[in-house]
């Protein structure tokens, strides 16, 4: 089959959605499509660049392709008679984030952009072939504002092979994009309250550079943390990133409302137990209480109990490692039933 | 231009050859707003040529080449031409050729800079980024 994979693209970022692109477009080809990924640059400030862009989108025609592949606003605009939806997230700022500071404002214009982009979306979900989502909080939106019901399709990571598990070290790891959605200074506050000699590797690229892993520093410092907390900032090489999750006795990923989360994936593919809470949205999707990992309520000193309890029992930590594993295996969070379900 | 040490991103936009959804994709390019995004655009060829930016230099390497040269459907390009190259702090092309047909089209004097056979992109590198200036070391 020849397809396209459509992504937006604010040029110079990349994150997840890059990521999970390109991994897509290589694999189609490793089961013989012809795939190629384009995209559409996108800027969503000032919101009346929202409607140009989706407007762009509706106007960009791909017509010598079997099967379009389009992942995010407002890449699902573009017209195609084959068109499958694998939609990361929708425009946050006019559904679940309408209300917070990243919301469209509440002016005129605001409501009348915010109004345009869900009926287009109400209108242009429903002419795809099939609409998945990459977890039951994306879905469970997309049923709430659009009354559309999509099928979850979780993301595998581009190098599912890679991860590997070594005997554990004495410290949990939280490797993350350092900002405040995820929570790395819930983390740090933690570490006060756990008694047990176990450290936190914090590690990960913070976000504009600057405040926010330079709050989170300033904290360690703060309480007296240093040498209970270590803080890689900046891009982690990736073989330093799998050792460190080889080694560590578990992994700490206690974001708010996290869509998905491959932290937890990553957890799990290197046999660990993960540690997240009961807000944390995608990774209680995966984490199973006291089965493949332990969830919390987003509290300092529960989170420090469920460190110490991974400390106490090592043993049960392992098997709760292998038990997330395991629970990637069930829930068929792979390549290849990915690429079957997209081209089908 | 990564050798070079600059920070370079690539943008992919697909086109459809399409003739009758060729005016309306022309309009999504110009929708498309890159304006604040690094400090040059570079452009390698139609319609990238119509994204807006405060400083774009054209290096084209094709000019809707499936159409042919002095026929109509290219006269009604003209006008887009004319904008898109108009608006450019400079512009190359390839080959002479292309330098002629889009300056015929665009009303705009286009530079010849042909890539590298092989070894030195330090010419191409030096007048993309040089701000116009041309690039007379070939």
């Amino acid at each position: 089959m020849r397809i396209a994979v459509v992504n937006t693209q604010v040029p110079f970022v990349r994150g997840g959605a890059e990521h999970l692109a390109e991994w897509l477009v290589d694999r189609l080809r490793e089961h013989g499509h012809q795939a190629e990924l384009v995209s559409l640059p996108y800027r969503w400030d000032p919101p009346q660049k929202l409607l140009e862009h989706a407007l762009a989108a509706r106007l960009t025609q791909v017509s010598d392709v079997d099967r379009v592949i389009a992942f995010k606003f407002p890449s699902y605009y573009l017209p195609h008679h084959d068109k499958v939806l694998w939609v990361l997230h929708q425009l946050r700022a006019a559904y679940d984030m309408l209300e917070t500071k990243w919301g469209l404002p509440d002016t005129t214009e605001g409501r009348y952009i915010r109004r345009a982009i869900v009926e287009a979306d109400n209108h242009l979900l429903a002419e795809a072939r099939r609409v998945y989502v990459i977890s039951h909080v994306t879905a469970r939106r997309m049923r709430t504002f659009n009354g559309f019901e999509p099928t979850v399709l979780y993301p595998p990571l581009g190098d599912e092979r890679s991860y590997y598990c070594e005997a554990p070290g004495n410290y949990v790891f939280f490797p993350s994009r350092i900002n405040p959605v995820k929570r790395q200074a819930l983390a740090v506050e933690a570490m006060r309250y756990v008694s047990s000699d176990v450290r936190l590797v914090i590690a990960g690229d913070a976000d504009f550079r600057g405040p926010d892993l330079e709050q989170v520093s300033k904290l360690v410092a703060d309480r007296e943390l240093r040498g209970r907390v270590e803080l890689l900032a900046g891009w982690l090489p990736e073989r330093r990133k799998l050792e460190l999750l080889a080694r560590c006795l578990g992994v700490l990923f206690p974001p708010h409302d996290e869509d998905f989360g491959y932290v937890t994936l990553e957890g799990f593919l290197a046999s660990k137990p993960v540690i997240t809470c009961t807000d944390s949205g995608g990774p209680l999707e995966l984490v199973e209480n006291g089965v493949s990992g332990w969830v919390v309520e987003p509290d300092p000193r529960a989170i420090a109990e469920a460190i110490d309890r991974l400390a106490a029992d090592r043993d049960r930590a392992a098997r709760m490692g292998v038990s997330g594993r395991e629970r990637v295996r069930a829930l068929g969070i792979n390549w290849d039933h990915v690429v079957e379900e997209l081209t089908a | 231009m990564q050798d070079h040490g600059h920070d370079v991103d690539a943008i992919r936009i697909p086109f459809d050859r399409d003739p009758d959804a060729l005016w309306t994709q022309l309009l999504a390019f110009r929708l498309t707003d890159v304006s604040d995004v690094g400090d040059l655009l570079v452009a390698t060829g139609t319609p990238c040529h119509l994204l807006r930016h405060p400083r774009k230099v054209l290096w084209l390497t094709e000019h809707y080449p499936w159409i042919d040269d002095g026929s109509t459907a290219l006269d009604s390009l003209r006008t887009a031409d004319r904008e898109a190259c108009g608006e450019a702090t400079a512009a190359f092309a390839v080959s002479r050729h292309l330098c002629h047909r889009i300056a015929r089209s665009s009303g705009r004097a286009v530079e010849p800079l042909p890539p590298p056979r092989q070894g030195s992109w330090e010419p191409v590198v030096a007048a993309l980024t040089g701000g116009g200036r041309s690039a007379t070391t070939r």
